[in-house]
């Protein structure tokens, strides 16, 4: 083997034992790093995940969703409005949409109710998500009974349960026929939730968006990027607030770090006297201390990011999960898929093996730069 | 083999507690034989040695090296001679570590670390292929007779033992010439006379040895071929026998 490679070998060799020495600290030291580089991997996978899935669920979202707004506020919309939006030049095609939100006050439960534009289910018949059917008990083939808004029994008969595949999207979800959702709601017939409207030519997005605000003033037409920027906010702002949070287990971190890696002991600079006095060099002496840096802060950061891929991709993440998914935009008791952003994670790399590392050796370096015969008059 | 010239060495110079450690030494050290140091604490044999041994600069003089060879510094071309006053700091520690083997007087081992590990500090930034270098380290144990220690953290050994790890960590790089600094200060007469049968083998292998010691059983002994006595930074007197 090369003389250097075995330098490194033997320094190595040497760093490894100088740590054993000082067991309980090093240890210590291994295992809060290990938690630190965990907790923020562990944000940094949870939100990295969390935005692909919005990416995929979106990829299919109608390029445009018009709104009719009363006060500012959502109000339904008249149907013929997207007659008249059809006649725009570069629209592809008009769709009103019926959805809404069904309260169980038995099981305090929010339901999304959706008539699908393709395959509605038969009057009568509903298709349901695997939240639903687990609260309400309900297999293929029952009952279930929702209370319309003339507080008449409206009983539909389950069809199909949906794949817990897309629980993401489908847990709390009931698939239903356009009467019945008219019939339930008490919904008038010339009016719908939303209208999508499809354009031929992506370019002409934000003209059409334009003339239609121009023609129906009481619109809000909302753009497929302008949904996909929202998601990337929400999970950024969230992934943030959690980041800020763990700040200040970082910052006592940092604290703990500087403290024991800065913090040579006279014991340690007399062994750094030692070893100089008997033919080290002051490059040998940091290669030691650097090794011994290295050893703790690499280590920590793989296992620390080994645990968090864990935690998020095989455990869901149940330490972060209420902090991070929130009500309302994601449902609970999915998986992620496993998503690796090589960026942040070098950026997680940079922010902790590095300063860690330079916490180790400059102090050191300090000490290594004594005369070799301070030893000899100890 | 080591020639020094008018060596001065102040300390803290330009400042209030200047003090001059050495002042205008000039001796020569010969290849194979044993020179000792004699004076009293302070009379400068420890800065001396410091400054023999490459371990800090002279302020003033030149120290020459003599038919020493050391890889990567060449010497005076024909002469093989080296000036090692003005040599960088890398030269300095690359001539200490393959020259010189260093005996302190508080032996200086690191706590913690096995009997082994302790001989072998001094080899490991040279690069050396470990199984060797391990060989080497357990020959100069049973050498000592302190095999059975080799895996045993050094602070549990006597005073005696800890003395022959120490001399077996200055003999690891196998050099030339051997510095011990006040080497029986620590220990009892029996052990004392037992340093002194080491510094006989190491004579007898043709080794420079320079020793630093105000302890009769060293200066009176037979095995002594200079004696250089000093004072205030001076060399009194220089005693060749035999």
């Amino acid at each position: 083997m090369n003389r250097s490679l075995e330098r490194h070998r033997n320094i190595l060799d040497f760093a490894l034992s100088s740590l054993l020495r000082r067991r309980a600290r090093n240890i210590s030291l291994f295992v809060l790093y290990t938690l630190i580089v965990f907790a923020l991997a562990s944000v940094v996978f949870f939100t990295q995940a969390l935005k692909r899935e919005a990416a995929l669920l979106l990829k299919d979202a109608p390029d445009i969703v018009v709104q009719k707004m009363v006060a500012g506020r959502h109000d339904l919309i008249p149907t013929d409005y997207g007659l008249q939006i059809a006649a725009i030049r570069g629209v592809k095609e008009v769709q009103p949409r019926l959805w809404g939100y069904y309260y169980d006050p038995f099981n305090s439960a929010n339901y999304t109710l959706v008539v699908p534009a393709l395959q509605p289910p038969a009057p009568q018949f509903i298709h349901i998500g695997n939240g639903v059917a687990r609260v309400r008990r309900l297999g293929s083939g029952d009952l279930m009974a929702l209370m319309t808004y003339k507080q008449e029994t409206l009983l539909l008969e389950v069809q199909e349960i949906l794949s817990a595949d897309a629980e993401l999207v489908s847990s709390d979800l009931i698939l239903i026929g356009e009467n019945d959702f008219r019939t339930l709601f008490d919904f008038p017939r010339d009016v719908a939730t939303d209208l999508t409207v499809t354009v031929t030519n992506p370019q002409e997005l934000t003209t059409v968006a334009r003339k239609i605000v121009a023609r129906f003033p009481d619109t809000r037409p909302i753009l497929k990027s302008e949904i996909l920027r929202t998601y990337d906010a929400i999970f950024d702002w969230r992934g943030g607030m959690m980041v800020v949070l763990l700040t200040a287990a970082v910052l006592s971190f940092v604290i703990f770090a500087w403290d024991k890696a800065t913090g040579l002991s006279a014991e340690e600079r007399k062994e750094i006297g030692i070893l100089k006095s008997i033919g080290w060099e002051t490059s040998d002496v940091l290669l030691l201390k650097s090794w011994e840096g290295i050893v703790i802060s690499l280590s920590a950061f793989l296992i620390g990011i080994l645990l968090a891929y864990a935690h998020v991709f095989f455990f869901s993440a149940p330490l972060f999960e209420h902090a991070l998914k929130g009500w309302g935009v994601l449902y609970p008791s999915f998986r992620l898929v496993p998503a690796f952003d090589f960026y942040q994670i070098s950026l997680l790399f940079f922010l902790t093996v590095l300063p860690y590392t330079a916490a180790t050796i400059i102090p050191s370096w300090r000490a290594a730069t004594i005369d070799p015969d301070a030893a000899m008059r100890s | 083999m080591i020639e020094l010239s008018h060596i001065s060495k102040s300390f803290n110079v330009g400042k209030g507690n200047q003090f001059t450690a050495l002042d205008d030494v000039s001796l020569n050290i010969d290849r194979g034989k044993v020179t000792i140091l004699k004076g009293p604490s302070g009379s400068g044999k420890t800065t001396l040695m410091t400054v023999l041994g490459c371990m800090s600069r002279p302020t003033t003089g030149r120290i020459k090296l003599h038919g020493i060879n050391v890889s990567g510094v060449t010497g005076d071309a024909g002469l093989d001679t080296l000036e090692i006053t003005s040599l960088p700091e890398r030269f300095l520690t690359e001539i200490r570590r393959s020259t010189f083997g260093f005996i302190f007087q508080h032996f200086n081992l690191v706590k913690g670390l096995t009997v082994l590990e302790n001989v072998l500090l001094p080899a490991y930034p040279l690069g050396e292929n470990f199984t060797i270098l391990r060989q080497r380290g357990m020959d100069l144990l049973g050498m000592f007779n302190i095999t059975r220690h080799a895996a045993a953290p050094v602070d549990r050994l006597s005073g005696g033992e800890m003395q022959r790890v120490a001399i077996a960590r200055a003999l690891i790089n196998n050099p030339a010439v051997i510095i011990a600094d006040e080497p029986t200060a620590h220990l009892d007469s029996a052990l004392s006379r037992e340093f002194m049968t080491i510094l006989a083998d190491f004579k007898k292998d043709g080794r420079t040895i320079l020793v630093a010691s105000h302890d009769p059983i060293i200066y009176d002994s037979t095995l002594a071929d200079t004696v250089i006595e000093m004072r205030d930074g001076r060399v009194t007197s220089i005693a060749e026998r035999g």
